[in-house]
């Protein structure tokens, strides 16, 4: 495993994950997940939000290196974040900005997937 | 990150060339080494080198309790068993198509064993126990009359465990049925011995044991003679088993580094032993992690461990600082979990998430210690990151 398959970027998150942890359940907490391990790639997000806003965003992660940079990436990039923000990332993002290798592309779907959840829990929570 | 600061720890895979044996092939290729052909008996130079040949020949033959005249040169392991298998199923395809070997062999041995299933030979695949064994009586069970041979290794290069060859050569000798093994993980690990193992064919290599990478030998028995259609034609070398030019200063390593792990076995073995226990403490503490294969009936050098809870391609980049093999291929696109650990019973995900360590001749307890430290130290902050929602799955 050498570190000429990771982008500098990757290897830094990698090294370093910003955010890494859960917030506890409460009133003006949302949490989602998607994944597997069993499929190698599993994402749990969770967030503080307030007026609409997202305060403060953590992650963890299960999966290979790629995916530990994207989770951490994805909370640095979603702090402040609305809503319609959350509704709107895309997969892309990550993949343009961590070099993703076109083959560990799905991995970045899961986390979609983790980021629709949580719109769609924001969303919920709002209603009730 | 250059080699400098990497901890070795993958003897399995290839080992470094003893200085002494690198001396005595480097005095091979000097002017006034062996230069000629040792196939050239009509002068000096090539009977020089003919000398070497034969004294290497000596040196591996009383390393195995072997007459010389029993080992063909080849270029390595892989190379052995394709002539063993190939040798043995081509002769006697008259007389019977049926083969049997166990689904934790080396590719060397599977590979060859698939392609004769596709020429219409038949091959019963054994399925060992979850602690890597195959045990006799599954072998006695396969045999049939038309069965030609059986071909199993000594050692498993992924995780160490070793097979009861002398009750399994005793069965195939009683039925007639020829049988190899593969010897490449074994030799210098533990005994082996031709005779007192009922093995007619074995396959060596030299890069296992501190000699040079791409010449490797099969001991091949000659008492009764043995039947063994060649894979490569031309000058008749080996008695015709294999032609080809012999690479003196290869061979010349190769004898050397048997003689020397045959004489060194014993106190290598000990002290290596002591580390590899060292090493396996310092990684059990951590907790959470299972050693594959059978605990007694395994190699020194060789442990073979399954992280709980940490995925396999971060545990293996987050330690690169060491040098040691994955359970995974983790190229990513190709990333298939190895099929020994899934032939034992692990899921795919447990099977990659194991990494395998092999010490040697030159590992130290100072870099067990180093390496039992970044172990703890990156499978603590790996699971740190995961989530604690799996918690529950993590034992999947």
């Amino acid at each position: 495993m050498s570190e000429a398959q990771y982008s500098p970027l990757v290897v830094e998150h990698f090294g370093r994950p910003r955010n890494v942890g859960r917030f506890a359940p409460a009133t003006d907490v949302i949490a989602a997940s998607a994944g597997d391990p069993a499929q190698g790639v599993r994402f749990d997000l969770s967030a503080r939000v307030r007026d609409d806003r997202i305060v403060a965003l953590r992650f963890e992660v299960y999966g290979c290196p790629h995916c530990i940079a994207a989770g951490s990436l994805l909370s640095e990039r979603l702090q402040g974040a609305t809503q319609e923000q959350l509704r709107r990332w895309s997969w892309r993002e990550a993949a343009d900005e961590l070099e993703f290798p076109p083959e560990k592309r799905g991995r970045l779907l899961v986390l979609e997937d983790a980021v629709r959840a949580l719109a769609a829990q924001w969303q919920r929570q709002n209603a009730t | 990150m250059s080699t400098a600061n990497i901890i070795y720890l993958d003897y399995a895979a290839s080992t470094p060339v003893d200085p002494r044996v690198a001396e005595a092939m480097i005095e091979c290729l000097r002017p006034s080494g062996a230069q000629g052909n040792p196939s050239s008996a009509g002068h000096e130079y090539g009977r020089r080198a003919r000398g070497l040949v034969e004294k290497a020949r000596a040196q591996v033959a009383a390393a195995i309790g072997a007459s010389p005249q029993c080992i063909v040169w080849t270029s390595g392991a892989t190379e052995s068993d394709n002539l063993a298998i190939f040798g043995i199923a081509r002769f006697n395809a008259d007389r019977g198509r049926h083969l049997i070997s166990a689904k934790t062999e080396h590719k060397a041995v599977l590979d060859p064993l698939k392609q004769l299933e596709r020429e219409g030979f038949e091959v019963t695949w054994l399925k060992p126990e979850s602690d890597g064994i195959v045990r006799p009586e599954q072998v006695l069970a396969a045999l049939r009359p038309d069965t030609q041979l059986v071909s199993l290794m000594h050692v498993n290069n992924e995780i160490g465990v070793v097979q009861d060859i002398a009750a399994i050569g005793a069965i195939c000798r009683e039925r007639g049925v020829a049988f190899h093994v593969d010897a490449a993980q074994s030799f210098g690990k533990v005994p082996l011995h031709v005779d007192t193992m009922n093995v007619d064919l074995v396959s060596l290599t030299a890069h296992k044991i501190y000699g040079p990478k791409g010449i490797g030998a099969l001991y091949v028995r000659r008492k009764p003679p043995l039947g063994l259609k060649p894979l490569i034609y031309g000058g008749g070398q080996e008695q015709g088993m294999r032609s080809g030019t012999l690479a003196t200063h290869q061979i010349v390593g190769m004898g050397l580094a048997f003689e020397l792990a045959a004489r060194e076995r014993e106190e290598d073995m000990a002290r290596i032993g002591a580390l590899r226990d060292q090493l396996w403490e310092g990684i059990r503490a951590i907790g959470d992690v299972e050693l594959n294969g059978h605990a007694q009936e395994r190699v020194a050098v060789l442990l073979n461990v399954s992280f709980h809870g940490v995925e396999g391609e971060s545990l293996q980049f987050a330690l690169r600082e060491l040098a040691v093999s994955a359970g995974s291929a983790c190229s990513s696109a190709s990333e298939e979990a190895s099929y020994v650990l899934r032939a034992l019973g692990h899921s795919d995900q447990l099977a990659q998430s194991s990494l395998r360590f092999s010490l040697g001749r030159f590992t130290t307890a100072d870099q067990i210690d180093t390496a039992i430290a970044a172990v703890k130290r990156e499978v603590t902050r790996l699971r740190s990151f995961s989530p604690q929602t799996i918690g529950s799955e993590k034992k999947s």
